[in-house]
C-alpha cells in the first residue's frame, strides 16, 4: 500500500474516532474530502494536482476543526481556520486541553498564511514540490494534534 | 497465524462498522499501531508483535508508548497474540500494559471487544505528561527544522561521532531498561549510542542509505523512550529528573527526507525526545545540545 494511502486512511480513521463522528454528515464529508486527496494523486500536470490536494486537505481540516470546536462549544462567530486555532488555544472548557502556547501561531504561519496564497491569489500554483508536501503534512499534523487534546 | 493474516482478519471483521487503516501512517510516529479503527467516536489501536519484537519486547513497548501519547486519550490499545508463536513469558510481560490482550482464536469477537468500554485498570496518560511531551516535541521539531534548512556540506555523521570518547557501555545503561535483558538475546544493545559531557546522549546515521537512517533512528527511539518514561500498568510517566537533565541528539548526514512528508523523520524524532542535527565537530554538537537543554529547562519547567 502506498505511503500516501496509509496516511490518508489514518486521518480518516482518526477523525471517525473523535467526537466529530457524532455528526454523521460532517464525518462523511470529511472522509470524502480526504478520499479526494488520494484520488487525484496521479493527476497531471503536477501543479494542478497539488492545488487540488491542497483544496481538499484544507476543506477536510477546516470542517474537522469547525465540528470539533462546535462540539466543545468553544467556537466564536467566525468561520475561519485561524479563528478555530485561536479558540483551541484560549478556551475555558474544562473537558478539553488547550492547544499549547505558540502552536496556534505556528499553525497560522505554516498553514493559514501559506494556504491563503494558493487559495486566494490568481495565478498562484504550488510549483515547489517540497513546499506543498510540507504544507499538506502540517495540516495532517495539526489535525492529529488537535484530535489528541 | 502470520501477522499479515491477523491484520487481514481484523480488517475484515471491523470494516463494515469502523473506518479501518492498516499500517496507518501517523504524522508523529515512525512506527505506530498495526491497525487503527475509528467509528462512532471510538478509536482502537491494534498491535500484534513483529518477529523482531519477540526478541526485543522493548521495541514493542516503545511503539505502544509513543502511540498512546500520539493518539487521543480515549484510544483503546489492544494486543493480539498467537500462543503458538508467542511464549507465555513474552505475553505476560508485554500484555499487562495494553487495555486488552486477546488471542487469535478470539478474533471473531473483535468487533465487540473494540466496542466495549476501556479497561479501567489502565489509567489514561496524565494531561501534564501529554502537555510536556508535545511542548518538548514542538520545541525540538522547530529547532531541527530551522537549523537543517540552512546547513550544507557537513562532515559524515560517523566521523563527527568518532570524536566522542566516552562509550555508553561504561555507563550503567541497564538503569534505563524496562525489561531485564535475561532471555532476550536479540534485545537492542544500544551499541550506536554514546554519552558526551554527561548530559548529552548521541547517535549518528551510519550510512547514506535512507533505510539505514530509519533503522538507526528506531534504535535510538527505543533508548530515548526508556530513558524518559517510567511505565506503570501501561501508563507512561515522565521522569522529571531525566527529562530536564539529559538531551538526545541524532547526527544526520543530510536533511533526512521522507516520501510525501519531507519533515517526518525530524518530527517523529522530536516526538520521541530526540533532536536531529548536522554538525562538523563535537564542539558544535556540545554547544547545540546545551542550547536545547537550556531552552527545555527555561521554557517547559
Amino acid at each position: 500500500m502506498s505511503v500516501y494511502k496509509r496516511r490518508i486512511s489514518a486521518m480518516q480513521a482518526l477523525v471517525a474516532g473523535t467526537v466529530i463522528a457524532k455528526d454523521h454528515i460532517s464525518l462523511v464529508t470529511i472522509k470524502n474530502e480526504f478520499e479526494e486527496v488520494r484520488k487525484v494523486e496521479k493527476m497531471k500536470p503536477l501543479p494542478r494536482r497539488r492545488l487540488l490536494q491542497l483544496l481538499h486537505s484544507t476543506r477536510a481540516l477546516d470542517s474537522f476543526l469547525k465540528g470539533f470546536t462546535d462540539f466543545y462549544a468553544i467556537r466564536g462567530s467566525n468561520h475561519a481556520l485561524g479563528e478555530y486555532l485561536n479558540c483551541l488555544g484560549t478556551h475555558t472548557n474544562p473537558h478539553l486541553n488547550k492547544l499549547p502556547n505558540g502552536r496556534a501561531k505556528y499553525y497560522r504561519q505554516k498553514i493559514v498564511d501559506r494556504r491563503n496564497i494558493y487559495m486566494h491569489k490568481a495565478g498562484a500554483f504550488p510549483n515547489d514540490e517540497k513546499e506543498i508536501l510540507t504544507l499538506l503534512s502540517e495540516m495532517q499534523t495539526c489535525l492529529a494534534e488537535v484530535a489528541s487534546l | 497465524m502470520q501477522r499479515s493474516q491477523i491484520l487481514e482478519q481484523v480488517n475484515r471483521y471491523l470494516r463494515d462498522n469502523y473506518v479501518v487503516s492498516v499500517e496507518p501512517d501517523l504524522p508523529h510516529l515512525l512506527v505506530g499501531p498495526d491497525l487503527l479503527a475509528g467509528g462512532n467516536g471510538r478509536l482502537a489501536a491494534i498491535f500484534t508483535p513483529k518477529s523482531t519484537e519477540l526478541r526485543a519486547p522493548d521495541q514493542l513497548i516503545t511503539r505502544f508508548v509513543l502511540s498512546r501519547l500520539a493518539l487521543p486519550k480515549h484510544a483503546k490499545c489492544i494486543l493480539i497474540v498467537d500462543p503458538e508463536r508467542h511464549t507465555e513469558p513474552f505475553i505476560s510481560q508485554v500484555g499487562r500494559s495494553f487495555h486488552q490482550t486477546i488471542e487469535v482464536r478470539e478474533l471473531p469477537s473483535i468487533r465487540r471487544i473494540v466496542g466495549d468500554s476501556v479497561n479501567e485498570n489502565i489509567k489514561p496518560v496524565a494531561d501534564r505528561t501529554r502537555q510536556q511531551v508535545y511542548a518538548r516535541s514542538n520545541l525540538l521539531f522547530e529547532e531541527a527544522s530551522t537549523r537543517l534548512q540552512v546547513q550544507r556540506n557537513r562532515r559524515p555523521a560517523r566521523e563527527v561521532l568518532a570524536e566522542a570518547d566516552f562509550r555508553l557501555e561504561d555507563h550503567p545503561i541497564e538503569n534505563f531498561r524496562w525489561f531485564q535483558r535475561e532471555g532476550y538475546r536479540g534485545q537492542d544493545r544500544f551499541e550506536q549510542i554514546t554519552q558526551w559531557r554527561s548530559s548529552i546522549f548521541l547517535s549518528a546515521q551510519r550510512t547514506e542509505n535512507r533505510r539505514s537512517l530509519g533503522d538507526d533512528l528506531r534504535q535510538f527511539f527505543v533508548f530515548s523512550v526508556q530513558m524518559d518514561y517510567q511505565l506503570d500498568q501501561g501508563v507512561p510517566y515522565l521522569d522529571d529528573n531525566r527529562f530536564y537533565r539529559y538531551t538526545k541528539l541524532f547526527i544526520a548526514n543530510a536533511l533526512p527526507a521522507y516520501r510525501q512528508d519531507p519533515e517526518k523523520y525530524i518530527r517523529c524524532a522530536a516526538f520521541a525526545g530526540i533532536l536531529v542535527i548536522q554538525a562538523n565537530s563535537m564542539n558544535e554538537v556540545e554547544s547545540l545540545g546545551n542550547t536545547v537543554l537550556e531552552r527545555i529547562r527555561g521554557e517547559l519547567r
